[in-house]
């Protein structure tokens, strides 16, 4: 915490070595957390990529008022939501990342191979995206519901919901997998 | 079934590792962008000295002429055939200020930028004209602006600041200021006579160099046309690059002096059918603006401060202090900061170990005194007229980092110090907020108006209101709302200070920085105060506020009300015996002590 805040006190001084440190501490945790949400290792690199290419542009800007972490979390959480609704408006059909995509994509999906968490990113991919993004915001981004509610302007009750649905959902489509 | 448990496990296990590839793509455009951005601010400005003054509205205003005239007369001196400390710099100003108009139409090619502008140094008046079709009118000796927004298709007229003294003297700073920095980067000069559209002109290409981790370059080549009998120039060219060679800036400039300039917007081609929004100062407003100004200029100029910041935790209902900044000011345009920010101490706590007077708190200098704080970063900000140092350290007993050292030529500048910018001085800039008299950019107003709390305080208010300032397709600034309640009996004192950031000129909702960034969603319903809690005054009689509490309160979306309480407490010596060497560059610690 007091490490991101130094960081952040350099980077808006216009340090680059404070720039390159935030980036690489949060790279992957940011990457993760997008795939988990657009279900795409290879969108989840661009809106990472996006994301930090606009945030270097204007340290100036930045209104930081919780902590680092959370706020990086927001605002990849806002970019990847814009990519489903870009996606919905194309009509595109929102590709599954499974094991034998990883390899071609780059990205080590080492973690994801696991065959438990194929099957939990498979039935993740199958959740509505509010719930999905609620979950994932919630469980891997560390975010309260609180802050989630906050930051995408709907209530709390509205996330812990959501948060529901999506448990009770996972479950069932993890119970089906199971009985194949 | 799958237990809960198990599928909130799984979900905290997803990680997914970033190939190499991306990495180095993304850490690549990250740090290009930032260098860019760098760069856009060097672009409009040059030397990094120039970026900080940019951030000055008022330098603005005169950059576009400042550049080219201190272009001019620093390639004057380089040549031998002017020197500044002779009388021909001051005919060469004198000429420059006698014409009636100065008149400059500027093209950046590289962004396609266009500009023009009409200067009249007599009349104190400025019109600029702008590629976005915005044109705006600022009648310095009446007070007013006037501004075209071609979106909205309306003039609006409204109470400008009269900063008349500011606006003579940059120019002259800069010139100063730009001459000294590009001989310090060794600037190569050629000068040629020839003619120019008939006239007589000298001639002069210069070649400007600067320095990128370590290595010079060539960063720009100029050309300027000076009419050899009026000595003033009429055309100027000008190229700029970045350390990889990339032109950044590639633009000319035409110079002419006409005898009459124009006499309001519509002179500039805006439309007789816009709509007119007439905001014009009152006779009251300019009364209290002009008593608000004179008692700020009349606040302590040498002293030295010490503020210490407190937090509320709202949840435990007591305040931790969690930083302390030590001010300087001689009163002859030197300046020092101490900042100190060290991990939060209950403030009961703290003014038992430390005291609660300035003569107490002034030991925590002591490296002892110091030392008992976790401090996790320290800071120390000196300007000596000319040049801003700052360097640091991340934690108490660690060495200092290397003394960073910027050209800021002039003393009026707004001057970055630490994490804070001052148009002035921390007194000044905490009694009378620099808010109330540079607040809009062109397109808001300023009114005297009432409420009831005012009356029942005996205040006088003013409002601020302020549109969002879109530029080249993004928010640089949002749309903001103040109300200023200040004490005639407090030497006009803001006693009160609200901010709405919701509230726009226009009455709508502002919008946030980023439209992929929900972060301002956060503060929804925002309603911020400040609010002098006790007064201090000097042995001269000079009030300042001694105690400002800060609240912010907001609503989620529960209809729940959170909030956040912060207190400023400024302890103040305005007749200092200040410390040796204070303001001595050479004093500093030297990096890695």
């Amino acid at each position: 915490m007091v490490e991101d805040r130094l960081l952040m006190w350099e980077f808006r001084r216009g340090s680059r070595d404070a720039l390159r440190r935030i980036y690489e501490k949060y790279e992957g945790y940011l990457l993760t957390l997008a795939s988990a949400l657009l279900n795409d290792v290879h969108t989840a690199e661009d809106v990472v990529h996006d994301f930090f290419v606009s945030f270097a542009q204007a340290p100036e800007k930045l209104k930081l008022d919780g902590n680092l972490k959370s706020y990086l979390v927001t605002c990849v959480a806002n970019r990847a939501r814009d990519k489903i609704r870009e996606r919905q408006r194309q009509r595109a059909h929102i590709q599954r990342v499974d094991c034998a995509d990883s390899g071609a994509r780059g990205p080590e999906l080492s973690a994801v191979c696991d065959e438990e968490l194929q099957k939990l990113s498979r039935a993740l991919g199958q959740l509505p995206y509010q719930q999905r993004e609620v979950m994932i915001l919630h469980l891997r981004g560390g975010m309260k519901f609180r802050q989630i509610a906050k930051s995408q302007g709907i209530s709390m009750n509205t996330v812990k919901s959501r948060y529901r649905y999506g448990l009770r959902k996972l479950r069932e489509l993890l119970d089906g997998e199971a009985a194949k | 079934m799958t237990p809960v448990k198990k599928i909130e496990g799984l979900i905290k296990r997803l990680q997914v590792t970033p190939g190499e590839q991306m990495h180095e793509r993304t850490l690549h455009d990250v740090l290009q962008a930032h260098e860019q951005s760098n760069d856009a601010v060097l672009t409009a400005a040059g030397p990094s000295w120039w970026a900080s003054i940019m951030q000055s509205k008022m330098a603005k205003i005169g950059a576009a002429a400042a550049i080219l005239i201190g272009l001019t007369l620093m390639l004057y001196r380089r040549d031998g055939s002017f020197d500044i400390s002779t009388p021909a710099f001051a005919q060469m100003i004198e000429a420059m200020e006698k014409m009636p108009w100065l008149h400059i139409v500027y093209h950046d090619r590289v962004r396609d930028y266009r500009e023009e502008r009409w200067f009249s140094y007599k009349l104190k008046i400025l019109l600029s004209k702008y590629a976005d079709g915005k044109v705006q009118y600022l009648d310095y000796p009446n007070n007013r602006r006037t501004v075209y927004d071609p979106g909205s298709d309306t003039v609006i007229i409204s109470y400008m600041s009269n900063l008349s003294g500011d606006l003579y003297e940059i120019p002259r700073s800069l010139v100063d200021g730009w001459i000294e920095a590009w001989q310090a980067d060794g600037a190569e000069i050629r000068h040629e006579k020839g003619k120019y559209e008939g006239v007589d002109v000298d001639i002069y290409y210069c070649t400007g160099y600067s320095t990128h981790e370590g290595i010079r370059y060539v960063c720009s080549q100029a050309e300027v046309v000076v009419d050899r009998t009026e000595r003033v120039p009429i055309l100027s060219e000008d190229k700029y690059w970045d350390h990889q060679g990339k032109l950044l800036r590639d633009s000319s400039a035409t110079w002419d002096y006409p005898a009459d300039g124009p006499k309001d917007v519509y002179a500039a081609g805006v439309a007789r059918s816009a709509k007119v929004l007439d905001y014009s100062p009152t006779p009251e407003l300019l009364n209290v603006m002009e008593a608000y100004r004179s008692h700020r200029d009349n606040a302590p100029g040498r002293y030295i401060a010490i503020v210490v910041y407190a937090t509320d935790q709202v949840t435990s209902q007591s305040y931790v202090v969690d930083g302390l900044d030590i001010f300087y000011y001689n009163g002859i345009g030197q300046r020092r900061l101490e900042e100190f920010r060290f991990h939060p101490v209950p403030q009961k706590e703290f003014l038992a170990q430390f005291g609660d007077s300035f003569d107490s708190l002034m030991k925590l200098r002591r490296d002892e005194m110091i030392g008992r704080l976790d401090t996790w970063i320290e800071e120390a900000v000196m300007y000596d007229g000319k040049y801003r140092y700052s360097q640091q350290r991340s934690n108490h007993g660690e060495s200092w980092s290397a003394v960073e050292r910027v050209y800021v030529p002039g003393t009026g500048y707004r001057l970055p110090m630490g994490g804070h910018v001052f148009w002035r001085d921390i007194l000044s800039e905490l009694g009378w907020p620099n808010s109330l008299l540079h607040s809009t950019h062109g397109r808001g107003r300023t009114l005297l108006v009432e409420n009831d709390y005012s009356r029942s305080n005996d205040l006088i208010c003013v409002e601020v209101l302020d549109e969002e300032l879109p530029r080249e397709n993004t928010v640089v600034q949002q749309a903001r709302g103040w109300l200023h309640y200040l004490n005639p009996k407090r030497d006009y004192i803001c006693e009160r200070q609200e901010i709405h950031p919701d509230l726009s000129a226009a009455g709508r909702p502002a919008e946030g920085f980023d439209g992929t960034c929900a972060m301002y969603v956060f503060f929804r319903g925002l309603f911020s105060v400040a609010e002098v809690a006790e007064y201090g005054q000097t042995d001269l009689g000079q009030q300042y506020p001694k105690k400002i509490l800060m609240r912010s309160r907001w609503h989620n979306d529960d209809q729940n009300t959170e909030q956040r309480r912060k207190m400023i407490t400024v302890y103040v010596d305005a007749d200092p015996e200040f410390p040796e060497g204070i303001f001595d560059p050479g004093k500093l610690p030297k990096g890695g002590e």
